[in-house]
């Protein structure tokens, strides 16, 4: 069937089936720019790990920038076409390959009916993002379609992708027509991904909490993210960082990016699924742009951190957002 | 109690700032941060995401692309200044049943030993008499308050608990936490089993018990625990109490 017909199906407001879950992967899951306005009831963000990918495979398959999209972890999923639709794969380079020929990512393709999307080895980086033009269908809960295994919420009854559901997409809004057929990203607007990673922290809430030895670790040393990461949050090891007194506090707000330090002094770094509270001290809190990056981090891989201000680091959101609006702006044709 | 005499804004990374108004477990301290909240919520301050109460702060999550940080310190300042004016919403008493110890609080019985006192004397302490609801946090909303003596001399447990049940009664570092809203993990000790449950997703808002808010504990046998359940369940079984207005006093 052609992207077409789809296309009118959409416009005419149903949802259509466009997927069927041969295989899951490891973690594969609905997930958009978040859930934002429940914290009050212990209600996650969660949302992509990495969203600047999530806004760029959108954006490449024809979307708004905020729909949902499949965040596949490590060892993406297998996927058969149940029709003909426009698809883009951002963030991870995790071997996509559309009826065993590799496919490239950062870049929209079309699938036929009864292709079969699959992965192989995870080249680089952690997740990717699978975007449909449509935007994936789930119910929107609490404002959002990401989903929050924990709290099974969002995304296919709250849970990750299992053999045999079926992925539908929506009418998104977007159109089609306006997408400029000639767009592509330029190498230097797509990132890449090492096994070392340079995070950037704005000190605070609790950095006074912490001897000067225990601040000068935590801004030295390397640090190891171990085995318990998942998007909850990263277990780092490393140079223990060392309290004055009290390790713990009374219970505060745990934003996505916070570095909390339990008695052990062992660093935690909370990301998307993260709770929204906590009782550890906090030394530091990771700015916006480089919680995304750590989205693309695996076990093994190193971290170090750099003090920055907060002024600073509000001027660099600036900067990405223009760079982001600036690719938005290449990918729609003027009218 | 512990309230600054200089509010403390603190930066929380690019896009949080919490508002913290002392470093104790005080109603005070708390009523001041929800009338914040209030009052924040009432001023319509473009920018602002979202914001939430925790026990001594307010967190405000706001867009730096509207609001940059120096101006924000600044309007919160000026809100803060003009907030003795804010009523807050009327507190409402829930009345909590409980069965403690056995297979429905089996830490109970640790306790009992750590703090050398008989259950029963645990159970005395812990029930009948009403607690503040400071905040809903952590996941799925836990509802908490400050626990008397000698129960806030615990601290949390070495080895969590795994396989904690919806309802659990919980106890750790100062605090309690109602009925646990989600089954999990958890480092709390879990004294005790409430048949009445704390988060409904699909409502708005989704939680029984808000912050502000009070509960009191009372203690029920096996037979009514099931007896509750069922009619909780059903939707037949209303926990509320009474509802007392700001100034009442109870």
């Amino acid at each position: 069937m052609l992207v077409r017909e789809t296309l009118e199906a959409l416009f005419k407001g149903v949802f259509v089936e466009v997927w069927e879950v041969i295989h899951p992967g490891i973690l594969t899951t609905i997930q958009d720019r978040g859930r934002y306005g429940y914290q009050q009831y212990g209600v996650s963000v969660s949302g992509a790990m990495d969203k600047f990918a999530l806004r760029l495979a959108n954006m490449l398959a024809g979307n708004d920038d905020g729909e949902a999209a499949l965040e596949m972890t490590i060892v993406g999923p297998k996927l058969r076409a149940l029709r003909a639709c426009r698809i883009a794969i951002a963030g991870a380079d995790l071997s996509p390959q559309i009826n065993g020929r590799p496919l490239a990512t950062w870049q929209p393709t079309e699938m036929q009916e009864g292709d079969v999307l699959s992965f192989g080895t995870a080249r680089s980086g952690c997740r990717a993002y699978l975007a449909v033009y449509g935007g994936i269908e789930a119910p929107l809960t609490m404002g959002s379609r990401s989903t929050h295994i924990l709290s099974k919420l969002g995304g296919l009854n709250g849970r990750a992708l299992i053999k045999g559901d079926r992925i539908s997409i929506r009418n998104a809004g977007g159109d089609l027509r306006r997408f400029n057929p000639d767009f592509s990203l330029r190498r230097e607007q797509i990132p890449s991904y090492g096994r070392e990673w340079q995070v950037r922290v704005i000190p605070g809430p609790q950095s006074d909490y912490f001897t000067r030895r225990g601040i000068a670790a935590f801004y030295s040393a390397e640090y190891d993210i171990s085995p318990q990461a998942d998007r909850m949050g990263y277990r780092l090891r490393g140079p223990k960082i060392e309290h004055k007194a009290a390790a713990d506090i009374l219970t505060d707000a745990t934003p996505r990016g916070s570095v909390q330090v339990p008695g052990d002094g062992n660093p935690i770094i909370l990301l998307s699924d993260g709770q929204t509270t906590g009782g550890y001290s906090k030394i530091g809190v990771i700015i916006s742009p480089d919680q995304d990056r750590l989205g693309q981090a695996r076990p093994g891989d190193k971290i170090r951190f750099r003090r920055m201000g907060v002024v600073e680091a509000q001027r660099i959101i600036q900067g990405e957002e223009e760079r982001i609006q600036e690719i938005k702006r290449a990918s729609l044709i003027t009218i | 109690m512990n309230m600054y005499k200089r509010t403390r804004y603190l930066i929380v990374g690019d896009k949080g700032l919490s508002v913290e108004f002392g470093n104790a477990l005080s109603e005070e301290i708390n009523l001041r941060v929800q009338k914040l909240w209030v009052s924040l919520r009432e001023s319509r301050l473009p920018g602002i995401i979202e914001a939430f109460p925790t026990i001594r702060s307010l967190f405000v999550y706001y867009d730096p692309l509207e609001i940059g940080v120096k101006r924000l310190i600044r309007e919160l300042k000026q809100i803060e200044s003009r907030m003795g004016e804010i009523t807050l919403p009327p507190s409402r008493l829930f009345d909590v049943p409980c069965l403690y110890g056995g297979e429905f609080g089996p830490d109970l019985a640790g306790i009992s030993e750590i703090l050398r006192l008989p259950p029963e004397e645990i159970i005395r302490i812990h029930s009948g008499r009403e607690y503040f609801i400071y905040d809903t946090g952590f996941i799925g909303g836990s509802a908490h308050f400050k626990i008397p003596p000698p129960l806030d001399s615990l601290p949390r447990k070495k080895t969590p608990n795994l396989g904690v049940p919806i309802g659990a009664v919980l106890v750790a570092g100062g605090m309690g936490s109602a009925f646990k809203p989600l089954a999990g993990p958890t480092g709390w000790h879990w004294i005790g089993t409430s048949p009445l449950q704390q988060w409904f997703p699909e409502k708005d808002p989704p939680l029984l018990i808000n912050p502000g808010d009070r509960i009191i504990y009372r203690p029920v046998d096996r037979e009514e625990f099931f007896k509750i359940r069922k009619l909780f369940d059903e939707g037949r079984y209303d926990p509320l109490f009474s509802t007392r207005h700001p100034g009442e006093t109870g």
